[in-house]
């Protein structure tokens, strides 16, 4: 009693475990998308000033609250924290979503203003809310290395290629980093394979692949299957005679097209049987408890009788 | 005066009132659309094709072809109508999956894995897919269009309208219609081909009666099943992970409840939903195209391509095997999913040249192959054009 109560507990601290796991992972879909060091000529923040900005971007398909969490500013040992504060709806990026933060050194302003600069080389990161541990993300600078209003992100070159961080062709605050628009997949595909014999012979090899594979795990299922009731036919040897004769009764019993032919004639059968089905008329008695209540006899007039 | 002036009231009134009537917009195209909308409800209730189907469907195209004047939040395609949200479980691709749950609550695997190289023909058969894509790249189609008319080859219907309505949500009218028309041809369709392609000594052949399957093996099925396509294929989840979950409910022996509404109300009410919405996503200014036409005639020749994929590859098979091991291929049209249709066209098809030689329980092997084969097909699409 006692080891299954432990099993039990073992078995739901797992789960929570996994749980926890599973949410602690939220915000790792959040990565640093797009920073702006030297903002001279570019996005103005809500009360008209320019300061270099970063942009959080939420790579997965569910809302994530940034709130807690911190991001960081690392100029060799020194470092200065701002922790994105909770309450503030605003911090719940959207699938796919955007948000900015200005590095303006007034950590007062409101939500999107970080209490640090980035007027100067050092590595931005992400931290999560414990604000330790490995970085969520992190951006390394050089000051010496960047022009005016040129954003550095994460971009796409080419359809099929990954995202790399470089220049940016243009700024992109709260919006893709990936302006240019390639040709559709599919139009690719079709531009490399034109007649589709490649897809046809891909996609069948798929296709004929999953099915072997079911194929083989099931031939081999069956095999131990197959193993197992014969053993355990072995073993029923060894009882009474009367229990090896209901098991030989049941293992002789009519086969499966036998049953399939009776299961089919009978069919015909019923079907012959409600051929005009529309002309079947099922009558079914009703019983109903009589109620003076719901009785038409005592609202109707009663006919006048003469006496005698 | 004052008579004049109601009178012209009276009749500005009226015609406006006509200018919102059927009779004040309605088109050629539409009273064809209605023709074909009351041939499908002929079909269904007179010749018994499919009228689970048909009926909604047939209906739904009546539904989406009374002509209206545009704006008043009524049709399909307007924002906000009742059929435009009935709608978004079509276009979204909700219903589909939901209907394969339904399909593997009902769904018993036995045969399949009392004889698991049935599952090739399932395979096979998916051959008409991709015999219809190329045809359909050949005639001018882009590839996405042709992967979603390539799909009516699965002979699934839920399948057909979920990748179109993700590759081309323009065509998923005439798909989804050109798909349930030719499932519900498929006695039709069929056996001309498996006569044409077999010998009078293969359709005689007997196959080994299949062996009991025990309930470990029905609940690892699906287990095993979602594990191995899924990894392979997950664009194919969508489907596959609602099939074979809805055969876990069915097997495991301890759901029968959830189980009994999967295989029972909710793929009822949903095959309401699709269908009507379906029929009237038919609109005649959006159905009525060149394009339709090319997609019924694609449609039939993908039947006609899976059904021979089927026939010959189990002629192939039968190369390797053992005699007393040979596959009758009066079964391999099976492979083409339309559960179970063609399985049963195979029984027919088979008591025809051997009155005792039945074949559905053999052919139900390669049916329900063809159902999860059609899955992965059209995640292998969704995949490479989506």
């Amino acid at each position: 009693m006692r080891t299954n109560n432990m099993r039990k507990f073992v078995a739901l601290f797992a789960c929570l475990l996994c749980v926890g796991g599973v949410s602690a992972q939220s915000i790792k879909d959040i990565r640093i998308n797009e920073v702006l060091v030297k903002n001279t000529d570019s996005y103005e923040d809500d009360y008209g000033h320019r300061s270099g900005w970063i942009e959080l971007h939420n790579t997965g398909y569910s809302n994530v609250n940034v709130a807690g969490n911190y991001l960081t500013i690392r100029r060799g040992d020194k470092s200065v924290t701002y922790k994105i504060p909770k309450n503030d709806p605003r911090t719940a990026i959207p699938p796919q979503g955007y948000v900015v933060f200005f590095a303006d050194g007034i950590g007062s302003k409101g939500t999107f203003y970080t209490n640090f600069t980035l007027d100067q080389t050092g590595e931005i990161y992400l931290l999560d809310a414990s604000g330790r541990g490995p970085a969520v993300d992190s951006v390394k600078y050089s000051i010496a290395d960047l022009k005016d209003d040129v954003s550095f992100g994460w971009i796409q070159e080419s359809p099929n290629s990954g995202e790399v961080w470089k220049e940016l062709p243009s700024t992109t605050p709260g919006a893709t980093n990936n302006v240019i628009e390639f040709e559709s997949r599919a139009e690719l595909f079709r531009e490399l394979d034109p007649v589709g014999i490649v897809m046809a012979i891909t996609a069948m090899s798929v296709v004929f692949c999953a099915l072997i594979l079911l194929y083989l795990v099931f031939k081999r299922v069956g095999i131990v299957m197959k193993n197992r009731a014969a053993r355990k036919e072995n073993e029923a040897k060894g009882v009474t005679a009367s229990v090896v004769e209901t098991k030989k009764t049941m293992t002789e019993g009519p086969s499966g097209e036998m049953i399939a032919a009776i299961g089919i004639a009978l069919r015909k059968y019923e079907d012959d049987l409600h051929d005009l089905e529309s002309t079947v008329l099922t009558i079914n008695r009703v019983a109903r408890a009589y109620s003076p209540w719901s009785s038409k006899i005592y609202g109707l007039m009663q006919m006048p009788q003469r006496k005698k | 005066m004052a008579d004049a002036g109601f009178f012209s009231f009276l009749g500005a009134n009226l015609g406006e009132f006509w200018g919102f009537t059927g009779f004040a917009n309605v088109t050629f195209g539409h009273l064809i659309m209605i023709v074909i909308g009351l041939f499908f409800i002929y079909l269904a209730i007179s010749r018994h094709f499919e009228p689970m189907l048909l009926i909604p469907i047939g209906f739904g195209i009546i539904v989406g072809n009374i002509p209206f004047f545009p704006g008043l939040q009524i049709g399909v395609y307007e924002d906000g109508s009742v059929l435009n949200y009935l709608y978004f479980g079509v276009l979204k691709g909700v219903y589909p999956p939901l209907i394969f749950l339904g399909i593997g609550a009902m769904t018993d695997f036995s045969a399949l894995i009392s004889n698991p190289k049935l599952m090739l023909i399932g395979a096979a058969a998916q051959l008409g897919i991709f015999g219809a894509y190329m045809i359909a790249l050949a005639l001018g189609f882009s590839a996405s269009e042709a992967g979603a008319i390539g799909i009516i080859g699965g002979a699934d219907g839920p399948t057909a309208i979920f990748l179109s309505s993700k590759l081309a949500p323009d065509l998923m009218g005439a798909i989804a219609v050109s798909a349930y028309s030719y499932m519900a041809l498929v006695p039709v369709i069929q056996p001309p081909v498996m006569k044409l392609l077999t010998t009078p000594k293969e359709r005689v052949i007997r196959m080994r009666p299949p062996r009991a399957v025990s309930q470990t093996e029905k609940i690892l099925f699906p287990i095993i099943g979602v594990l191995l396509t899924c990894f392979l294929v997950p664009s194919g989840l969508p489907l596959l992970g609602m099939l074979f979950f809805g055969n876990l409910l069915k097997e495991s022996g301890v759901t029968r409840r959830l189980a009994v509404t999967a295989s029972g109300p909710l793929i009822d009410i949903v095959t309401i939903l699709i269908g009507l919405t379906v029929g009237a996503s038919t609109q005649a200014t959006t159905f009525l195209t060149v394009k339709s036409i090319g997609i019924f005639a694609l449609g039939a020749i993908s039947f006609v391509i899976a059904t021979t994929g089927g026939v010959l590859f189990v002629k192939f098979f039968n190369l390797f095997l053992k005699e007393g091991n040979k596959i009758n291929p009066l079964i391999g049209n099976a492979g083409v999913s339309a559960v179970p249709d063609s399985a049963r066209v195979s029984q027919e098809i088979g008591l025809q040249y051997d009155k005792t030689n039945y074949l559905l329980m053999h052919a139900m092997g390669p049916n329900v192959a063809g159902v999860i084969g059609s899955a992965v097909a059209a995640g292998i699409l969704l995949g490479f054009l989506a």
